[in-house]
């Protein structure tokens, strides 16, 4: 076998049925995995290959500080099972609304705080406080401002 | 009658020829599941032999052994199911040069098999083995390599595999 022959379409029909978690660690393995790995169009095609329904449970913290802590679970949830490592993201406030997916993203909301969340890739990314100012003044009897998380057509 | 009955039965004979110049008999109906075989008779050249100069004799053997058992209308559902198991327990550089294969040849349910079969054998691997099963070469230099690394730091976590097969 030349590997170094190979078209990337061929390479990219192993990686996608590959976990996200190895397709993270395969990034270093050389540059033309690393774009191929990280494209656009890969990602879209992964989402797409892997319906994976993740379930998410949300707890309180019991005793020792309020928060909140979001366990993500194996897709095939069997009675007795208790996943490795199932605590996958420790906020320390009381989230007020977790919204999504969205293409594998959820939005997560407290007070006037956004965040969105990426649970494949363990990423937390705040948003800027400044996307709630508007600069605009409403209409009268407007008080609220209602946003949205969905897709988009591009 | 006895003429009507002969073209019904009648089978077509495919000579297909690796790499290394070896020769495979194949009935033609077993041969056309794959495209690159299937357009080359539609294009008249299925008289003469049909040289694939991408596949070795061991290889050949391998996919003809997988033709034969999927288009056979003897074999059951159970059988075909137990067969693949056994096909994909190959050594990862036997299914790897199945994968190409099937890919020149265009057999879309093997490249299938194979390609899952291959995911699971180096999901858990480290990026050393895989390299190494690739056989490439890295061109990150090693700061480059470690910044990737510490962007998911837990992706290289747990008990990964260093294992070549």
């Amino acid at each position: 076998m030349e590997y170094s022959n190979w078209p990337d379409d061929l390479i990219t029909e192993i990686f996608a049925r590959l976990p996200v978690k190895s397709l993270l660690r395969f990034k270093c393995v050389c540059r033309n995995w690393y774009s191929l790995i990280t494209s656009s169009f890969f990602v879209r095609k992964h989402l797409q290959e892997n319906p994976t329904c993740l379930l998410i449970a949300i707890y309180g913290d019991d005793l020792s500080q309020s928060g909140t802590t979001i366990h993500v679970l194996p897709d095939k949830i069997l009675p007795g099972l208790i996943p490795e490592k199932p605590n996958n993201l420790q906020i320390r406030v009381e989230l007020d609304e977790i919204i999504g997916p969205v293409d594998g993203l959820f939005l997560l909301l407290k007070d006037s705080h956004m965040a969105l969340w990426n649970p494949a890739k363990r990423e937390f990314r705040p948003l800027p406080p400044d996307l709630l100012k508007f600069t605009h003044s409403c209409p009268a009897g407007c008080f609220e401002n209602i946003f949205g998380f969905g897709n988009l057509i591009q | 009658m006895a003429e009507a009955s002969s073209s019904i039965t009648e089978k077509f004979f495919l000579t297909l020829k690796s790499s290394d110049g070896d020769e495979f008999v194949l009935e033609e109906s077993i041969a056309i599941q794959s495209i690159t075989i299937k357009n080359m008779v539609e294009d008249g050249c299925s008289s003469s032999v049909i040289p694939l100069s991408k596949v070795d004799t061991e290889t050949l053997i391998k996919v003809i052994e997988y033709m034969k058992m999927h288009s056979s209308t003897s074999s059951n559902e159970e059988e075909i199911e137990n067969f693949d198991k056994k096909f994909v327990s190959n050594s990862i550089n036997t299914i790897l040069n199945i994968l190409e294969a099937a890919n020149f040849l265009d057999i879309n349910n093997l490249l299938e098999l194979c390609a899952e079969a291959v995911a699971n054998r180096i999901k858990n691997k480290t990026p050393e083995a895989v390299r190494k099963i690739f056989n490439i070469t890295s061109d990150f230099t090693p700061e480059e390599e470690a910044e990737i690394r510490n962007e998911t730091p837990w992706a290289f976590e747990g008990n990964l595999d260093h294992s070549l097969d």
